[in-house]
């Protein structure tokens, strides 16, 4: 028999952390149970009256609830984040987006998990609370492992704090069919141009090419400071290929995520 | 929880959704065609907005609306989509059909007018095998004009 | 849009127009029941223990702590089965395994408890102790002596070769030759409700409602497992969510009926989707070696076929799926000269079986595919080649040289589709690509018989009743599937007898009422069983007549007439006719290849938009003219050709049930990837109708048939996009991608 504890406010979540395993949307977690994960109790967060709104915009910043629905999210954002935007569009079904947060994406670790790339490629942050108050982890840090985190048995993911962006940013999926498909390869971007056409500050971040969520270091060295020439671009697209250690699994093989990763910063920088 | 308008008393709140719906209440309108969100049979609206209840427990929702594809029409009368559907020959084995159903309801609840696009958005968690889709689309279209 | 030269008189009042399905207002309400919603009082629930190796041996079998627990009312292990042996073409497959296991999931006990939990739990209880074998799972090594041997026979499950003229010859003196093999993979039916259903027993005798596209053959499984007589056992089998050939065999009812006898309580059992994607019947994989000689002008001089098919571990409908496959392994062509020569194999893998298409899809994209290679390198135009060689009425067919029925209107159809827009404007389409989006366009075409084919008595009843009110109920053949064919068969009789449609109530699915009508499957259904509905319709005119009555008809006084002379019951069968002129066909070669008289024939264009960084594959319109005879229900037409070319374009692009050393690696939803309303491209249905002399007011069946050009015409328009050959399917987005770097190297 399963428990399920439903505090409403943040203080009674606080006194029940660490009893039992946090279930925010259940879209993964449910999903792991029903395939033979044993968690006896669990502790909703989807019913917190008190948490942080879905959205809030302040200088430079943009808070997201880590527990609001990725759809209230996407209704928030209004058209911000470009890049978070056309990850949640791509994520799951409406059904799933109105379930499924940001705080049980984060934290369920899958390598291929599609709010991830965005968020690293931003430089965001999470706000974990836990007994002994909060503490900011960048997103790039969260993940260790598949399903591992940093995060304690007692602690929770309240906020993601993310810079808007100052340049472009955008994010592309590769996935078996057009909606409702995991990521073979998600690849999401920020960079700036100067006059002359040059990168300035790029990053770039990959889903499901690595045990966790990457940077790509070689091919943002590649593009940084230089204009997207031909040359160029077949310099960091080859960068990139090094940079990730992709595996073969029932949905591709790793030859493929290697080489289509690159055809990916190809597609971003070209079109 | 309310279920279509009326108040019901919510049993183990680790109960699924879908389990509390079809057992305990009598509700076979929502189908368990996975049991893991991938099929959308199972969707009905918790506060108008479609969910699987295949992962939603009733804990979760228990001060929520919830309406299933039984609680979408009246006693009397087929809610337009119902009757879209019939006219357009929108459902072939019938089994995707209440989820379908509710995902428009909900889609047209909020966007009376929707553009196609926003009907595939809306439906692409709603597997349909028999249909191709179309004439679901064709149903839908002649609803929203 | 609808062509043809049916002339428009002979279409009367119902025939022709569009009717939706009899259950559509209850499944749009929701008040539908299907079989897997039922309860009853009393009711256990079932629960099936399954084995987690795909091949070994079952060395112990403990059911003591199973049976102590809480609500534990029965387990049934193979000992309790009266006939541990099943399977509709050849018997090779136990009930619950007493030994030998082949596949993944193979069921070893049942477990009925008062509760699904308590079933689960008991069933996780049961201790089961395996030796496990190397798998099987390479069809060619199954067939190396060293291989372990699935069958006492062997793994040879069966060899069918027939050739017509010397195709060595024709060969040899042919200008080009094309020779490539092409590997096509295992489909899942995924249908939407994943199966089960209630049993019941009461007084000597079993009630059970499942879903099965064969009431008689599922009442024969159970009352032969049971050791029952057939009357002893009822099959209820309709509404059911899906269907497409997997519900045609499998053992779920002889399950219900075992616990039903046991606890003599209603048993339900429902399926997982998991256990239905583990242990169902699959498409078959094929290896298909063609070898394609065109003279200079593209006209066909021979086609030799060798089919290498995975048939996973029991016999299923392999043979039957694998006459279908030689006998459409010329395609809807004409040839003097062919040869065909395939194999089914047993291996660990997937439990190939009915499926959609059966047999037709996997050498349609051989032959298809082939042609687009021999036009290519002949300099001519596929489409032109195609047309060409069309087989058109009368013409001896290309394998087995019967001649083909009057009604075949492929030409016509390929006529339709090439004079479609999306066919027209190809150039001007493709040249308004954008962005990272290359485009492409492709014509596929294919046949497929109707019916069970020649020599196999296939035939069709129905019973109809005339009540004292005059009102008329009929209890007609093959089963309502998902298809609707129920209203079709509404229409048939309503014209027939001259009443209103609203008149006509149909029954379908139900042993203990509709007699012995065969299979929901073949595209048998209207065209046999509408045509048993139409003899029974006219033997009550006959009947009518008789009474002298004056026009019109008053249908209460009939009614009582009939009742008090004892003739208000009429039951009707109708046997399809088989081919008239066998041509250089033997007796003994009906029997062996099943060739058929009727065939519907489908055209499709497709076109497409590639991701030239990705290989991803966006499908923007196809257009399907289809030979269907007349039309009986248009919108059942275009709702079977719809869903069907979505079917064929999850098979050519994205489903692939994958294996690993006969380990499922596909077994949910989420990895085994269906088309959703994202992937869905513009649809076009064009109606090519002509009148089929022997199907009901004209009609032929033509459910299947719409499956199989999809993915040749996808493979074509890939071809026009990128220059590249898809030889094995599916073409996802990384075998694509993969063709497109070759040949860029
Ligand atoms: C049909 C379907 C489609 C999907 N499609 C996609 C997709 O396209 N892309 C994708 O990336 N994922 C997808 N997923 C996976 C899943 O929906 C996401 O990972 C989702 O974001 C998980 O959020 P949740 O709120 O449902 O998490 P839950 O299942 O509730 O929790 C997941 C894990 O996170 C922990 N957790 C939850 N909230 C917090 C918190 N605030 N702080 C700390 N820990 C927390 C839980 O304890 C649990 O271990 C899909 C799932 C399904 C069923
Ligand atoms: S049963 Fe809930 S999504 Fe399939
Ligand atoms: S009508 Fe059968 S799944 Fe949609």
């Amino acid at each position: 028999m399963v428990e399920l504890a439903t505090p409403t406010t943040i203080e009674e979540l606080r006194a029940l952390a660490g009893s039992g395993r946090l279930i925010a949307g259940g879209t993964d977690i449910l999903v792991q149970m029903r395939d033979g994960r044993d968690e006896p109790s669990l502790i909703d967060v989807s019913n917190i009256a008190d948490g942080a709104p879905a959205v809030v915009i302040t200088a430079g910043v943009a808070e997201l609830s880590a527990m609001a629905p990725i759809s209230a999210i996407v209704s928030g954002l209004a058209g911000r984040l470009p890049a978070v935007a056309a990850s949640a569009r791509l994520f799951g079904s409406l059904q799933i987006r109105n379930r499924a947060t940001f705080g049980g994406n984060l934290a369920n670790a899958s390598p291929a998990a599609d709010m991830v790339p965005p968020l690293v490629a931003a430089a965001a942050h999470v706000v974990v609370e836990g007994p002994g108050g909060s503490r900011q982890v960048p997103v790039a840090e969260l993940a260790t492992g598949p399903g591992r985190t940093a995060l304690g048995p007692d602690e929770w993911i309240s906020l993601i704090r993310v810079p808007l962006p100052e340049g472009e940013d955008g994010f592309l999926k590769l996935g078996g069919r057009s909606a409702m498909a995991i990521s073979i390869v998600s690849l999401a971007w920020r960079w700036s141009r100067d006059e002359d056409g040059a990168l300035r500050g790029v990053r770039l971040a990959l889903g499901a090419v690595a045990p966790t969520v990457v940077r790509a270091p070689g091919a943002e060295a590649a593009l940084e400071g230089r204009a997207p020439s031909d040359d160029v671009v077949v310099a960091a697209v080859e960068a990139l290929r090094g940079d990730i250690a992709p595996i073969d699994d029932v949905r591709a093989s790793a030859w493929y995520r290697r080489e289509v990763a690159g055809d990916l910063l190809r597609e971003a920088l070209e079109t | 929880m309310r279920v279509n308008g009326t108040a019901v008393t919510t049993p183990d709140p680790a109960r699924r959704l879908l389990d509390f719906l079809r057992d305990d209440l009598g509700l076979i309108g929502a189908k368990e065609g996975c049991g893991m969100g991938e099929c959308g049979a199972c969707t009905v609206l918790v506060d108008g907005d479609p969910v699987c209840s295949c992962l939603v427990l009733v804990g979760q929702v228990a001060a929520t609306d919830v309406v299933t594809v039984e609680g979408i029409g009246d006693d009397h009368r087929l809610h337009p989509v119902q009757e879209a559907f019939v006219d357009h020959y929108a459902s072939q084995c019938g089994f995707c059909t209440p989820g379908v159903v509710v995902s428009v309801a909900g889609l047209l609840a909020k966007n009376p007018r929707p553009a196609e696009a926003d009907v595939r958005e809306a439906l692409e968690g709603n597997l349909c095998r028999c249909t191709g889709y179309q004439a679901i689309f064709r149903a839908v279209a002649s609803v929203a004009e | 849009m609808v062509i043809g030269d049916v002339d428009a008189p002979t279409l009367t009042r119902s025939v022709g127009r569009a009717m939706p399905a009899r259950d559509a207002v209850d499944v749009a309400t929701g008040a539908l029941e299907f079989l897997t919603d039922k309860t009853l009082p009393d009711m256990v629930h079932g629960k099936i223990v399954r084995v987690d190796i795909p091949h070994g041996r079952l060395v112990g079998l403990d059911t003591t702590a199973a049976r102590a627990m809480p609500g534990v009312v029965a387990v049934l292990t193979a000992s309790d089965v009266p006939r541990n042996i099943q399977g509709v073409v050849v018997p090779d497959r136990p009930v619950l395994i007493d030994g030998r296991i082949r596949q993944l999931g193979d069921p070893v006990a049942l477990v009925a408890a008062e509760t699904l939990a308590e079933a689960e739990a008991a069933a996780a209880a049961v201790s089961v102790e395996l030796e496990p074998l190397p798998a099987v799972s390479d069809p060619q090594l199954a067939l190396d002596p060293e291989s372990p041997r699935l069958h006492q026979g062997g793994n040879l499950l069966m060899e069918l070769h027939h050739e017509r003229g010397d195709v060595e010859t024709a060969l040899a003196n042919a200008a080009v030759v094309v020779d490539e093999v092409f590997h096509t993979q295992a489909q899942e039916h995924v249908c939407l409700e994943p199966g089960g259903g209630v049993g019941v027993y009461t007084n000597g005798l079993f009630t059970i409602w499942i879903g099965t596209q064969y009431p008689g053959g599922t009442q024969q499984d159970v009352s032969w497992a049971l050791g029952v007589e057939p009357d002893d056992v009822r099959i209820i089998s309709t509404p059911m969510g899906g269907a497409f050939g997997a519900k045609v065999d499998g053992p779920v009812a002889i399950f219900l009926a075992l616990l039903a006898k046991a606890t003599e309580r209603p048993v339900r059992i429902v399926l997982t989707r998991e256990e239905v994607m583990n242990t169902g019947t699959k498409r078959h994989p094929f290896r298909v070696h063609t070898r394609l000689g065109l003279d200079a002008e593209g006209g066909i001089v021979a086609v030799a076929t060798d089919a290498l098919v995975d048939a996973g571990p029991y016999a299923s409908f392999s043979p039957a799926v694998l006459k279908v496959s030689g006998e459409t392994s010329t395609g809807p062509y004409r040839t003097e000269t062919a040869s065909f020569r395939g194999r089914a194999v047993y291996t660990n893998n997937g439990n190939g079986g009915g499926f959609r298409g059966y047999g037709v899809p996997q050498v349609a994209f051989a032959i298809e595919t082939a042609i687009l290679e021999g036009a290519r390198r002949l300099g001519l135009d596929a489409v032109e080649v195609k047309r060409r060689n069309m087989l058109r009425p009368g013409d001896p067919h290309g394998l087995y040289g019967h001649i083909v029925g009057p009604s075949f209107r492929a030409t016509e159809a390929l006529d339709a589709i090439v004079g479609h827009p999306w066919w027209r404007d190809r150039e001007e389409w493709k040249q308004q690509a954008s962005g990272p989006w290359l485009r492409g366009t492709g014509i596929g075409a294919a046949l497929k018989g109707c019916g069970y084919g020649s020599g196999r008595g296939d035939h069709a009843g129905a019973r109809l009743a005339i009540g004292t009110d005059g009102s008329i109920t009929i209890w007609a053949g093959p089963n309502h599937s998902g298809t609707g064919v129920d209203a079709a068969y509404a229409q048939v009789a309503a014209d027939t007898l001259g009443r209103p449609y609203e008149d006509i109530d149909i029954r379908v699915g139900d042993t203990e009422l509709v007699p012995e009508s065969g299979s929901s499957a073949a595209s048998r259904s209207l065209y046999v069983g509408g045509s048993a509905v139409m003899t029974a319709c006219r033997e009550l005119m006959a009947r009518i007549d008789e009474l002298g009555l004056e026009a019109p008809i008053d249908w209460a006084e009939a009614g009582r007439r009939l009742a008090e002379a004892g003739r208000a019951l009429v039951e009707a069968t109708f046997v399809a006719p088989d081919v008239e002129d066998l041509g250089p066909l033997s007796a003994a070669d009906v029997e062996r290849y099943s060739p058929h008289r009727v065939y519907g024939s489908a055209v499709q264009v497709a076109r497409i938009e590639i991701n030239r960084y990705t290989g991803e594959i966006a499908v923007r319109g196809v257009a399907c003219a289809v030979d269907c005879g007349v039309a009986v229900n248009p919108a059942g037409v275009i709702g079977q050709t719809e869903g069907g070319i979505i079917q064929g374009l999850g098979w050519a692009l994205m489903e692939d049930f994958k294996y690993e050393d006969g380990v499922p690696q596909t077994k949910s939803l989420e990895t085994y990837l269906i088309p959703t309303a994202g992937d869905i491209p513009e649809l076009d249905t064009i109606l090519v109708e002509s009148e089929e002399e022997s199907g009901p007011f004209g009609a032929k069946g033509i459910a299947e048939v719409v499956l199989v050009p999809t993915a040749p015409a996808i493979v074509a328009a890939i071809h026009d996009a990128t220059g590249v050959t898809v030889d094995r399917l599916p073409a996802s987005p990384e075998a694509v991608y993969r063709l497109m770097r070759e040949s860029a190297a």
